[in-house]
């Protein structure tokens, strides 16, 4: 936890910083916003509500962290941005996705096609199977040149080389007549992410990046990502069920619970104060120096699967703040600074606190005690 | 890869011989005698003693073996009982219609069997796949003797548009036999009225032998098509902005035929059984209709022969088949083991 610099925070502090202006300051408008998205898988016995109306903005350069227990629907939410669901009709995506003021989710297919790729790109968590295991990786590269550029097959290849040099891949040349499976799992996450930046998008999305790799390798991917975004200037979400990777990497973090963020605002406002009881648990189970043999302390209970309607606050059958409402109503997001007029209408600013919580944590309370010890 | 097939060939001889071993067994300890067949209804017991001599059929098991599998290192088949010529020079003569049969089922398996299975899993639960996994249940739930007559009775009989029965019309010359599959032949030879004929008698029965094969590999194609479809590199493929050409045609395909092509391999051991009963339907010359007819003689070198040469067949074939797998599955390496 950082320390210095970072006493009892005032929501005030943490409104405009220059770097990062939201969308509602009149000033530059975000390169993606997700606006009340929801997205359904139709099954038997209705439908799995894996996202339930969830906004937020990313600005060009800036990199937010999505933050959430695994199922909480932070890959859901990603593949809705990118529009990769199946268009047979078993996924409902409703709401609004604006990318650089097109309206993602209602744009013909082929715009959307050259969008994906070239515009925004993402690398998903498991880079061994997201590389074709029959085709070489410099072929897996190059097409998204010849594809989107029109190059041919000798200025492709030559581009892709000197991508796979920017990635830290060493021996280029051989390595392009390679196949997945005779790199490591480090590499091939770097052959992914080679991909996804190989025509600069605006926009690049790392579902868990490092969640397959190596403690060791970790480190180095994301500092990858870190370095390209800072040169490019490229928009970045990066998904994680650790608020520990976010951390150091992102400037704002959305806390994801249940197909509904639950927190957003600046990183170090969400570690220095954070308001929701959930955010709060996912801090207590983060390892820390002073005690990391210690096995982490899980929230205890899962997320719950949604199939119906959500009723009251999804976290309610965990939460140790519970009071009378939030079982009958769904909190609003709601900043922490100023009061919204309308919350549940409002885009929420990208830069001040915002908690959905009927009882949130005092400022004031230390954040590091998991929900679970607080309860016995 | 050279160690690789070198091995298998070893391992092979060894399974031929455990082979010879039990289909000779088989055929001696079924009840009956051969060399009474032979002599014939009235012969006297001279006669049958003849036989039984010329045969060895009086020796002990093991004698008769050896002198079996020593005549097999110098090509010799034995002696077979029904047509009294070496089983080796039967077999030249009838193996080619049956190569011509089963390649022909092979090819008709592959170009039906893995596009239909392949749309079908792209198209999945489409009214394409529901009549495709109907038509494909029905294909696989028919035996062949029963369809081979349908189809008989349909396209000869009702329609008369396919002829039936052997590989010729029974006007047409054979053409100069230099592979001896008459296709073939008749192709060499520029003969296209004589080809035209014989491609015409083959289809009938090719496609009741391949019905089965067609039906399996349609299924399997679906499943790996579908499978290889929900595959986090085809999401990749997509995120990368790549058309849904490129996409099911460069990606899907050849990852799902990999799986589909070890099918292929299987399915040739169950063509060459499949030949007793389709060569019997449409009386085809080949060596299963050979066999059948020595299996109800008793011909044990006949049948002996027709399963050797079933059983390298098979093996070389699924040999060829892991070799092809080998090449289009780069994770596949035959290095160490
Ligand atoms: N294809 C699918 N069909 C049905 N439900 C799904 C599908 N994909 C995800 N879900 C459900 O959506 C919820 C969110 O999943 P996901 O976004 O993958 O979570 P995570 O936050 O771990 O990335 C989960 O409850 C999951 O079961
Ligand atoms: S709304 Fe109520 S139940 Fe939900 S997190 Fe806040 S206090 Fe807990
Ligand atoms: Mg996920």
């Amino acid at each position: 936890m950082s320390e210095s610099g970072l006493e009892r925070t005032t929501e005030t502090r943490l409104l405009p910083a220059s770097n990062h202006p939201g969308a509602g300051d009149g000033l530059l408008s975000p390169l993606l916003s997700v606006e009340r998205l929801e997205v359904q898988f139709r099954a038997k016995h209705g439908a799995v509500r894996a996202v339930n109306g969830v906004t937020f903005q990313v600005s060009s350069g800036e990199m937010l962290g999505l933050v959430g227990e695994s199922g909480s629907g932070k890959s859901v939410t990603s593949l809705a941005i990118m529009r990769l669901f199946p268009r047979d009709g078993s996924v409902i995506s409703m709401g609004r996705v604006w990318f650089d003021g097109q309206d993602i989710l209602s744009i013909p297919e082929p715009a959307m096609r050259r969008l994906r790729g070239r515009d925004m790109a993402i690398v998903f968590q498991n880079p061994m199977t997201s590389l074709n295991p029959t085709m070489r990786v410099g072929l897996q590269i190059a097409e998204i040149l010849m594809v989107h550029e029109g190059l041919g097959r000798r200025q492709a290849f030559e581009r892709s080389e000197a991508l796979l040099q920017m990635v830290g891949v060493p021996a280029v040349h051989e390595s392009l007549a390679k196949y997945a499976h005779e790199f490591s799992g480090g590499m091939q996450q770097r052959i992914t992410i080679a991909m996804a930046l190989a025509l600069q998008p605006r926009l690049l999305i790392a579902d868990e990046p490092t969640t397959a790799l190596d403690v060791t390798i970790q480190a180095q991917v994301l500092d990858l990502i870190r370095e390209r975004a800072a040169e490019t200037g490229m928009a970045v979400v990066l998904i994680t069920h650790n608020l520990g990777v976010a951390a150091g990497l992102t400037q704002r973090i959305a806390v994801m619970y249940a197909g509904l963020l639950v927190e957003v605002g600046e990183t170090r406002s969400i570690f220095a104060s954070p308001r929701h009881p959930y955010t709060v648990g996912l801090l207590g189970s983060l390892p820390r120096a002073d005690y990391h043999r210690v096995k982490l302390t899980p929230i205890p209970g899962m997320p719950p699967v949604q199939v119906e309607e959500p009723k009251g606050c999804p976290f309610a059958p965990r939460c140790a703040r519970q009071i009378s409402v939030c079982s009958t109503e769904t909190p609003a997001l709601r900043s922490m600074g100023r009061q919204v007029a309308k919350p549940s209408r409002a885009v929420p600013n990208t830069c001040s606190h915002l908690v959905a919580c009927h009882n949130p944590v005092p400022t004031e309370e230390t954040p590091l005690m998991p929900l679970g010890s607080r309860r016995d | 890869m050279a160690r690789y097939i070198a091995r298998r060939l070893v391992l092979m001889v060894i399974v031929l011989a455990g082979m010879s071993v039990l289909t000779f067994l088989l055929t001696h300890l079924v009840p009956g005698n051969p060399a009474k067949l032979m002599a014939g209804l009235h012969a006297t017991q001279a006669q049958v003693d003849v036989y039984t001599r010329r045969y060895g059929l009086n020796k002990p098991l093991p004698v008769q073996y050896w002198r079996y599998v020593t005549g097999l290192t110098h090509g010799d088949f034995g002696t077979s009982l029904t047509t009294q010529r070496p089983v080796a020079e039967d077999l030249k003569q009838f193996a080619p219609a049956t190569a011509e049969l089963v390649f022909a089922a092979m090819v008709l398996t592959v170009v039906i069997g893995v596009p239909l299975g392949a749309l079908s899993g792209l198209f999945h639960r489409s009214w394409f796949d529901h009549s495709t996994r109907v038509i494909s249940v029905a294909g696989a739930a028919m035996p062949a003797f029963w369809l081979g007559m349908i189809l008989q009775v349909v396209f000869f009989a009702k329609l008369g548009v396919l002829p039936v029965g052997g590989q010729l019309d029974i006007l047409s010359q054979s053409p100069p036999t230099i592979t001896g599959m008459v296709v073939v032949d008749s192709l060499l030879a520029g003969q296209f009225t004589v080809f035209r004929d014989a491609l015409l008698h083959l289809i009938l029965p090719a496609f009741t032998l391949a019905a089965g094969g067609i039906a399996i590999v349609t299924r399997m194609s679906r499943g790996a098509m579908e499978d290889t479809l929900e595959t986090d590199f085809i999401r990749m493929a997509r995120a990368k902005g790549m058309p849904e050409l490129r996409v099911v045609g460069r990606h899907a395909l050849p990852n799902a035929l990999t799986s589909t092509v070890t099918v292929l391999g299987l399915q040739v051991g169950a063509l060459f059984a499949g030949t007793f009963l389709v060569e019997s339907v449409f009386t085809w010359p080949g060596i299963g209709l050979y066999a059948v007819t020595g299996i109800r003689d008793q011909d044990y070198a006949a049948i002996m022969g027709v399963t050797l040469l079933i059983a390298i067949t098979y093996c070389l074939a699924n040999l060829v088949v892991d070799v092809i797998y080998a090449l289009m599955d780069p994770r596949i390496t035959y290095a160490g083991t």
